[in-house]
């Protein structure tokens, strides 16, 4: 039988870090609660089998489950470039945050996998090959998607490019 | 100019960070595993048609309290338990009419799709659930000839509260524009979960789209359950100060102040008759809007209550604590229905 105080233990430790992340990946908390709810309540029935990595399962199933939400709703989504505007002028702090401002906007144009490779790849830090694992796809898929997201956000590759780890 | 990878991670860093300020909503996700806790109990006792009910605590502030529950038994209310019937009706006189069925069967079929006919009363879904599960659910997407909107259920958006009594509870769809003639229904089999234990994986499910019709006389809501004594763990860690119930739908609105004496605080709310579960309660705190809780629990004299810990004690300059819960219903044909909300405030001693 599994343990109910576990349970309730680790929903109140890992609560906020995977409601950041379906934040980022749905934009809308109240689609984020939902998306975390729905995973947990899975995790509890997975419980006795889950408990190395309870974490890791809960995530894989918000992914994946904004991922299968997003295409039954994308019909409401407003049509979109995809891609922000190319911007000129000099990096002065203002330009900075305006630049934020459009990149975050650019964002929430992407498609859901390549959001949920952005996500996981950057603000989770996941290697390559554990973005992978989490999306249920191939890391030649990741880097694709990567590639392609990071295009549209206009994020310089060339930066940094050993802050996210290589998988 | 473009920015670097690590100006991304703080960007993400950055937008995120409000959910340090969202409370865990610790009452919708024990109604989403009851079904789960539910199946163990029926092995177990070999009973069927129990109502598995968890206590729980709703964090609005502060740490988390003692949220191990026990399984008790509950009576399932509605006349339709464990079938598709062509007609029920509830105790408060709604009559549930089906205007169509349909078949999921899962994992063969991924999802089914139909019209229904639309007579402009509320339609809800009833399911037979293979198992009593409200966690493996299908969802529900209703579409509107030339309205872009999409609608769900309401107010919960999946069929989790239907699968967990088995199909005994129908939930309501949203409001379709007035005018609605023709409804597309489009139910979704869960989906990728491929790590789900055997029994739980999705199965055949059954479903009925009702419309409901309230009786034309309003019966008189039964008696609100009294609310208990103390609640909060054994031992119990908060005893009760103040109490108030209201009938629906002639007022919706509790307002209880208590004084504040320096000590901690915490509240149930809850509601009789079928209004329950399927209103959205909305509560204030001393003005302040309080997540956690969107619909209103059923409440009975032998379930345990979620309840609402207000945190730790108010500062003194805080003379009296004024607790607000208001019921809001989406539906218009609830105006027709009975029941009542009771708010109970708790102290802990000090």
């Amino acid at each position: 039988m599994a343990d109910r105080s576990e349970y309730d233990a680790f929903v109140a430790v890992a609560w906020q870090r995977l409601l950041r992340t379906a934040y980022l990946l749905s934009r809308d908390w109240a689609v984020a609660e939902d998306l975390v709810q729905t995973a947990l309540i899975k995790a509890w029935l997975a419980w006795p089998r889950i408990q190395d990595e309870p974490e890791a399962y809960v995530r894989k199933i918000i992914v994946n489950v904004h991922v299968s939400w997003w295409r039954r709703r994308r019909r409401q989504v407003e049509v979109t470039t995809g891609s922000p505007p190319d911007r000129t002028g000099a990096a002065d702090d203002m330009g900075r945050a305006d630049e934020r401002d459009v990149v975050w906007q650019a964002l929430g144009r992407l498609p859901a996998r390549q959001r949920a490779v952005v996500v996981l790849r950057f603000f989770e830090d996941m290697t390559e090959a554990q973005a992978a694992e989490t999306l249920g796809c191939s890391v030649g898929t990741v880097k694709s998607q990567t590639s392609k997201a990071l295009a549209k956000l206009r994020v310089d590759d060339s930066f940094a490019s050993t802050y996210a780890r290589r998988g | 100019m473009p920015i670097d990878q690590r100006d991304l991670h703080d960007l993400l860093e950055e937008r995120s960070r409000p959910a340090a300020g969202r409370p865990i909503p610790w009452e919708s996700l024990r109604t989403g595993i009851t079904g789960a806790r539910r199946r163990r109990f029926t092995a177990v006792a070999g009973a069927a048609a129990v109502a598995a009910v968890t206590a729980v605590a709703v964090v609005a502030s502060g740490g988390v309290l003692s949220l191990h529950g026990t399984d008790e038994d509950g009576q399932i209310a509605a006349s339709a338990a464990g079938s598709i019937p062509a007609q029920f009706e509830e105790a408060d006189g709604t009559v549930y009419r089906r205007v169509a069925t349909a078949t999921l069967d899962a994992p063969r079929e991924k999802s089914v799709t139909f019209d229904v006919e639309v007579h402009g009363k509320p339609l809800a879904v009833l399911a037979d659930c293979p198992t009593p599960s409200g966690v493996m659910a299908p969802e529900v997407a209703v579409r509107v000839p030339d309205v872009f909107k999409v609608f769900t259920l309401s107010p919960v958006s999946f069929l989790g509260a239907g699968c967990e009594r088995n199909g005994a509870v129908p939930v309501d769809v949203a409001p379709l524009p007035a005018g609605t003639r023709r409804a597309t229904f489009t139910i979704d089999a869960p989906t990728g979960f491929k790590n789900i234990a055997p029994h739980d994986r999705p199965e055949r499910w059954r479903f009925g789209v009702y419309e409901w019709t309230p009786p034309p006389t309003m019966k008189a809501a039964s008696p609100p359950a009294e609310p208990p004594p103390a609640i909060g763990g054994r031992p119990h860690e908060f005893t009760l100060v103040a109490k108030k119930s209201i009938t629906w739908p002639a007022a919706r609105e509790v307002t209880i102040t208590v004084p504040n004496r320096g000590r901690s605080l915490a509240f149930v709310a809850y509601c009789g008759g079928d209004i329950a579960r399927r209103l959205i309660q909305e509560v204030r705190v001393n003005g302040r809007p309080v997540k956690g809780s969107t619909t209103c629990i059923a409440g009975t004299a032998d379930r345990r209550i979620p309840f609402t810990d207000l945190g730790g004690p108010k500062p003194r300059s805080q003379k009296t604590v004024t607790i607000q819960v208001r019921l809001v219903a989406k539906i218009a044909e609830y105006r027709q229905r009975p029941g009542t909300l009771t708010v109970a405030v708790y102290g802990k001693p000090g």
